[in-house]
C-alpha cells in the first residue's frame, strides 16, 4: 500500500534520494478495515477515523450539545474503541458498536462533571468554564432551548431521549448502546420524554415545533 | 436501525434537529492528527527505551524495598495480655479477669470481663477494634492525623484522641459509650446520622426499644463496669438527674423507610433508608423488606440500591422464593447479557414461580436483544410449549420463523 517514487540508491553514483512515501487510501469493506486496525497499520486506523469520524462527532454533538469538550470526547471515542476494538466479536456492526462506545464516554464525562461541580463548591478556580458556540439562525434558537432543557436532566434519560427520538435507533439498538435492559430504557425514555415536554412548553421558540409534531 | 416513532410528539423538532447541519466547527484534520498520535504513543517501545523503562522499574522497586524496610521498623504494633499481639486473633478474658492490650503508638486499651473481640485492622494512623461482647475502655493518644475505630454490632464509633468506653450486649442488642476525655462520633441504627458524644457523657442505644439516651455521669465514676445482659443501666454511675429516655429519632420524630415506602414516597424512603445506614439496613432487613428496598431504589432513580438490595437478598435469603423473585427483578434491572443468566436462575429455582412465563419471555426478549440466535430459538421453543397464547408469543413465533435476528 505504499508507493515509493524516484531513483534508488542502488544505482552507482546516484545521491540516495528516494523521493516522496506517500499512504495510498485504505480500501476494503469494515471486517478488512478492522482486521488491519488490529494488525496495527497506520493507513487502516487513518482510515477508521475517517470514515467514522463524522457520525461519531454528529451523536457527540446531539448527546453534548454545544460544548468547549466536543472535540476531546470524539478523540476519547476513537481512543477507546482502539483500545477495546478485540472485543468487537461482529466487524460488520462497527458502526452501532462505535456508537456505544460513544455514549458511555459522553455518559463518563457527565458524570465528570456532576463530580467537579462538587469540586467547584470548594475550589472555584480549579474547575475550568465550559465554552459553548452556539447556532444563530434557522433552528438555532429551538436547539438553544432543546439544549437548555437537556442540561437540567439527567444524563441516562438525556442519552435515552437522544438515542431513540434523534439518532432513530430502534428500542433495542438504544437499550444496547445505553448498556441497559429494553425495559429499562423503555422506563427511561418515557420519563425523559414526559420531563422533555413539560420543560418545553414553557419555552416559546419550541411550542410550535412541539404543536406541528403532534399535528402530523 | 432507523425506528424514530413517526407522528409522535415532537417528531417534527426530533426529525429537524437530527437532520440539522448546525454543529460548532470540528477541525476533522486536527483531531485525525491528534488520535493518530495516539496511535504512534501506544506503539511498542524501541529496545533502547525498553531498558530505560526497565531501568526505572528497577530503582522504583528498590526504592520501595527501601522504604518498606524502614517502614518495618516503624510499623505498629501491639502486646494483648503478657504476648505479642495479632491482628485478626481473637481475644477473650474469663468471666473475672481483664486483659490490658498495649499499642507502640502510646494508646492502652482494656478489655473488661467475660468480654470478646479482636484488633482487625492497625495502620499508624490508628486501629479498628471489633467488640463481641462486653466492655473495653480505651484511652486513644491524640496525633496530628489519629483515627481510631471501635465497632459494635451495627455501631461504629470514631475516634481521634480521647478515654472512652465501649459497651455491647448482642443479646440484648444494647449498645453504650462513656467518653471520659474529648469527644468521639458514632454511627448506627436509631442514632440519627452521626451522634457526637462528649466527654462526661453516655450514649445508650437499645435496639430492642428503638430508644437512644445521652446523659451525663458523674465524676466520681470509678472503674467502669460491663454492662450484664438484661440489667437495667440505672446500677451505673449515671447521674440521679438524667435526661429523660428519648425517643430515637429514626424511630419518632422521622417515619422508617419502611412506612414512607408503604405509603408510596419512594424519595423520601430511600433517604430514611440512606439515613438509617444502608448497609446496617441490607444486613438486617427481612427478605421482603429487601425486596422492598429494591423497588424503593428503583422507583426513587437509585439504581445502585436496587441492586444491592437484590443482591443482598440473594446471598441472605438463598433457597427462599424472595431469593428467587431477586433474580427475576436483577433480570429487569440488567443488560441483556446478564439479564439472561438471571431469569434463567429464576426459572432453575421456580419452575412454576408466578413469575414463570414473564421470566421466560424476558429470556426471549433478552437472547433477542443479544443477537444470539441459537439462543433465543430455545427459549422461544420453551415460551410457545408452555404459553402459547402468552404476551411473548408472536416474539416467540417470529423467532422461530427467521423472522427475527
Amino acid at each position: 500500500m505504499i508507493a515509493r517514487s524516484g531513483k534508488t540508491a542502488e544505482e552507482p553514483g546516484v545521491q540516495r534520494a528516494l523521493g516522496t512515501v506517500r499512504s495510498l487510501p485504505f480500501e476494503g469493506d469494515e471486517a478488512a478495515l478492522v482486521a488491519a486496525v488490529r494488525a496495527g497499520r497506520a493507513d487502516a486506523a487513518a482510515a477508521f477515523y475517517d470514515r467514522h469520524v463524522k457520525a461519531i462527532q454528529g451523536i457527540v454533538f446531539r448527546l453534548m450539545g454545544p460544548d468547549g469538550e466536543h472535540a476531546d470526547v470524539v478523540h476519547d471515542v476513537f481512543v477507546r474503541a482502539l483500545e477495546s476494538l478485540t472485543q468487537l466479536r461482529d466487524p460488520s456492526a462497527l458502526r452501532s458498536w462505535l456508537f456505544g462506545i460513544a455514549v458511555r464516554t459522553v455518559a463518563i464525562r457527565f458524570q465528570k462533571r456532576t463530580r467537579q461541580r462538587w469540586l467547584r463548591f470548594m475550589a472555584p478556580e480549579e474547575v475550568p468554564e465550559i465554552a459553548t458556540e452556539l447556532p444563530e439562525a434557522g433552528l438555532g434558537e429551538a436547539l438553544r432551548d432543546v439544549y437548555a432543557i437537556l442540561r437540567g436532566m439527567d444524563a441516562d434519560e438525556r442519552i435515552a431521549l437522544v438515542l431513540h427520538r434523534v439518532e432513530g435507533l430502534s428500542l433495542e439498538a438504544a437499550a444496547s448502546a445505553a448498556s441497559t435492559s429494553l425495559a429499562t430504557y423503555r422506563r427511561r425514555l418515557a420519563r425523559a420524554e414526559t420531563k422533555f415536554f413539560a420543560r418545553a412548553a414553557s419555552r416559546p421558540a419550541l411550542q410550535s415545533w412541539i404543536a406541528e409534531g403532534s399535528e402530523s | 436501525m432507523s425506528e424514530r416513532r413517526e407522528g409522535e410528539r415532537g417528531d417534527a423538532l426530533f426529525r429537524a434537529w437530527s437532520e440539522s447541519t448546525e454543529s460548532p466547527p470540528f477541525d476533522e484534520e486536527a483531531g485525525r492528527a491528534r488520535f493518530l498520535g495516539a496511535l504512534q504513543a501506544r506503539r511498542p517501545r524501541s529496545r533502547a527505551s525498553r531498558f530505560v523503562f526497565l531501568a526505572a522499574a528497577a530503582a522504583l522497586l528498590a526504592a520501595v524495598l527501601l522504604f518498606a524496610r524502614w517502614r518495618a521498623g516503624t510499623t505498629p504494633h501491639f502486646t494483648a495480655g503478657e504476648s505479642a499481639g495479632q491482628v485478626g486473633a481473637w481475644l477473650a478474658t474469663s468471666q473475672t479477669g481483664e486483659m490490658p492490650i498495649a499499642f507502640s503508638e502510646g494508646t492502652r486499651l482494656v478489655i473488661a470481663p467475660d468480654s470478646r473481640g479482636r484488633v482487625e485492622d492497625l495502620a499508624p494512623e490508628g486501629a479498628t477494634f471489633l467488640l463481641e461482647r462486653g466492655e473495653v475502655r480505651a484511652k486513644v493518644v491524640h496525633q496530628r492525623t489519629t483515627s481510631w475505630r471501635f465497632v459494635a454490632g451495627p455501631f461504629e464509633v470514631h475516634v481521634t484522641g480521647t478515654a472512652l468506653r465501649v459497651e455491647w450486649d448482642p443479646t440484648q442488642e444494647r449498645f453504650a459509650v462513656r467518653v471520659d476525655e474529648g469527644s468521639v462520633t458514632l454511627r448506627g441504627p436509631h442514632v440519627g446520622g452521626l451522634q457526637v458524644v462528649r466527654a462526661g457523657e453516655r450514649c445508650v442505644v437499645d435496639l430492642p426499644a428503638r430508644t437512644i439516651r445521652l446523659s451525663p455521669v458523674t465524676a466520681d465514676a470509678g472503674v467502669p463496669e460491663v454492662v450484664p445482659s438484661g440489667t437495667s443501666s440505672s446500677s451505673e454511675n449515671e447521674a440521679p438527674s438524667a435526661v429523660p429516655v428519648l425517643p430515637a429519632p429514626s424511630a419518632l420524630a422521622r417515619p422508617s423507610w419502611t412506612a414512607l415506602e408503604a405509603k408510596g414516597n419512594y424519595d423520601a424512603a430511600h433517604a430514611a433508608a440512606v439515613s438509617a445506614g444502608l448497609p446496617t439496613v441490607l444486613a438486617t432487613a427481612s427478605a421482603d423488606e429487601l425486596l422492598r428496598l429494591a423497588q424503593v431504589g428503583r422507583l426513587s432513580g437509585h439504581r445502585d440500591t436496587e441492586r444491592d438490595a437484590l443482591l443482598a437478598c440473594r446471598k441472605r435469603f438463598g433457597g427462599k422464593g424472595q431469593a428467587a423473585v431477586a433474580a427475576y427483578e436483577l433480570g429487569r434491572a440488567s443488560s441483556p447479557a446478564e439479564a439472561a443468566s438471571w431469569f434463567e436462575t429464576y426459572l432453575r429455582e421456580q419452575p412454576s414461580g408466578p413469575l414463570g412465563r414473564e421470566a421466560l419471555g424476558r429470556l426471549v426478549e433478552a437472547r433477542v436483544a443479544m443477537g444470539d440466535t441459537p439462543a433465543a430459538r430455545i427459549a422461544a421453543t420453551r415460551y410457545l410449549e408452555r404459553y402459547p397464547d402468552g404476551p411473548q408469543a408472536p416474539l416467540s413465533q417470529r423467532v422461530l420463523g427467521g423472522g427475527v435476528e
